[in-house]
């Protein structure tokens, strides 16, 4: 394809990002293998980041507004905590990246972004936003290069939908994690730049973030 | 440069423009100021290219896989009638060919009597109404009274004016019931702002007014108005790839909106079909 000379300030490397909000907890999944148009550039690299207040972050797109992002939302769940005297609650972190995402509407941030945690009540909850910061609450999400393949396999097992037992199954941690390492293995077959390992973490109130890593194909 | 001066950038000399900007990111890390319509400039970076919409819309193509698709939906109607005004959305937001979400909130509840709805970009929509919001209860504590729509639609046209050709995709309708009775106000993002007693914004309103060109009168009941209302989404979600998922009816009446339902549009639709009853 010939391309125009110019200035093309984005890159898109991929990652595949999964949450899950449970009743009392939350689990997030993150391929680690980075890839640039064909080339690996990381085998370990993962797309969840832990935020200040125990929330987590997902984000993948163009890894130098990532980590920009992150950055500085950082700053401000600092601020915050310093002026309100007490940790920001998810929520409220939710509306806070919906706005700071809005600020840059001419320049956006390229980034497909989770945040996700337990809200006041100890509930797990799952927000997605798009590039520009519209922010939805989700039961469940999925960001990312193989998002067209997960999606679906997300929302047959999650909510029943287009099965021939519709309806929402509930189920314990332990069942989440293990739906969501058997979904990264079907999927890595059919996807290149799905692989390499799934890191699994788990989100309680009373054990904080448990990480589990369970290793993919490599090739 | 219209959005350097929308964004507070002052400059005479073109060459040295991007050394002297003044309002960039670092001055709302420091200070955190509340946003409100007077100093929105503060929180809108300035792009360091000259013309955003041509940009952003370059960027959208697919250029070595790089493919910013913002969530953009779809049908939303409503109507004034004698009991008030009847507002109806679908549910479905689209980025690019995939459905990135069935079960967005597409009708904005600005204050118990005062409803936006959305159309166009998710993300424009949801800021800008919220901005609304936030000036809507500031009038409602300085003047004790509540904002009439018609003052209310003007704020949001006059903030959105201000962008106007930059890129900014809005249609949104302010629903709202003052002294004056019910008020309903189209308002986009080129700063149009009418009134009238029917609208319906979306790539699926072609659809919904041919239904509800055919059925409305003003003098209807309640029941047969949120019928017309549900008829025409459902009929456009059918006809229109990007509407769809579930439909929302809410009703303002003197005492403020209520929310009257929100079901599949699939399932209405099977029920139309098998019914083959239409009352016009």
């Amino acid at each position: 394809m010939v391309k125009q000379h110019g200035w093309y300030p984005y890159e898109f490397q991929s990652g595949t990002t999964v949450a899950v909000a449970g009743d009392d907890y939350v689990v997030v999944a993150s391929d680690t293998r980075l890839t640039e148009n064909y080339s690996i550039q990381s085998r370990t690299h993962s797309n969840v980041y832990k935020m200040h207040n125990n929330s987590l972050l997902l984000s993948t797109g163009f890894l130098g507004d990532v980590l920009t992002l992150k950055k500085t939302l950082d700053g401000r769940i600092k601020t915050y905590e310093y002026t309100h005297n007490k940790p920001i609650s998810t929520p409220a972190l939710a509306q806070m990246i919906s706005i700071m995402m809005y600020g840059r509407r001419f320049f956006p941030y390229y980034t497909n972004t989770i945040i996700t945690g337990l809200d006041t009540d100890g509930k797990g909850c799952v927000y997605g936003f798009d590039p520009v910061g519209s922010m939805t609450q989700q039961l469940y999400a999925c960001e990312g290069s193989a998002m067209p393949l997960i999606l679906p396999i997300l929302d047959a097992n999650i909510l029943g939908k287009n099965t021939s037992k519709p309806g929402q199954v509930k189920r314990t941690k332990e069942e989440t994690v293990k739906m969501i390492k058997d979904i990264y293995m079907a999927a890595c077959e059919r996807s290149v730049e799905l692989g390499d390992a799934v890191v699994v973490h788990t989100l309680t109130k009373e054990k904080g973030i448990e990480t589990d890593v369970h290793p993919l194909r490599k090739d | 440069m219209a959005l350097a001066s929308v964004l507070g950038f002052k400059s005479n000399d073109a060459f040295n423009r991007s050394l002297r900007c003044d309002k960039n990111d670092d001055t709302i890390d420091e200070l955190c100021p509340k946003l409100n319509v007077e100093n929105i400039s503060q929180f809108i970076t300035l792009p360091p290219y000259a013309d955003p919409a041509k940009y952003l819309k370059m960027v959208s193509d697919n250029v070595d896989r790089v493919k910013i698709q913002f969530l953009k939906g779809t049908t939303t109607l409503a109507f004034k009638f004698r009991n008030g005004v009847i507002v109806a959305v679908d549910s479905r937001a689209t980025a690019g060919g995939f459905i990135a979400s069935g079960e967005v909130k597409k009708v904005i509840e600005i204050n118990p009597y005062l409803l936006g709805t959305m159309a166009g970009g998710a993300a424009d929509c949801a800021f800008w109404e919220r901005v609304l919001a936030r000036h809507c209860r500031i009038y409602e504590l300085r003047n004790k009274e509540k904002i009439s729509v018609a003052a209310a639609s003007k704020i949001l046209a006059n903030m959105v004016f201000e962008y106007r050709g930059m890129g900014l995709s809005m249609g949104t309708m302010i629903v709202g019931w003052d002294k004056r009775g019910p008020g309903l106000y189209m308002v986009s993002d080129d700063g149009e702002r009418i009134s009238d007693n029917l609208f319906s914004v979306g790539s699926g309103s072609i659809y919904a007014y041919s239904i509800l060109d055919a059925g409305y009168k003003y003098e209807m009941s309640t029941i047969d108005a949120i019928d017309l209302a549900r008829r025409a989404i459902v009929h456009a979600a059918h006809r229109d790839a990007a509407s769809g998922n579930i439909v929302r009816i809410y009703h303002m009446k003197e005492t403020g909106w209520e929310k009257i339902e929100e079901k599949d549009t699939n399932d209405y639709m099977y029920q139309y079909r098998e019914d083959k009853t239409m009352n016009f």
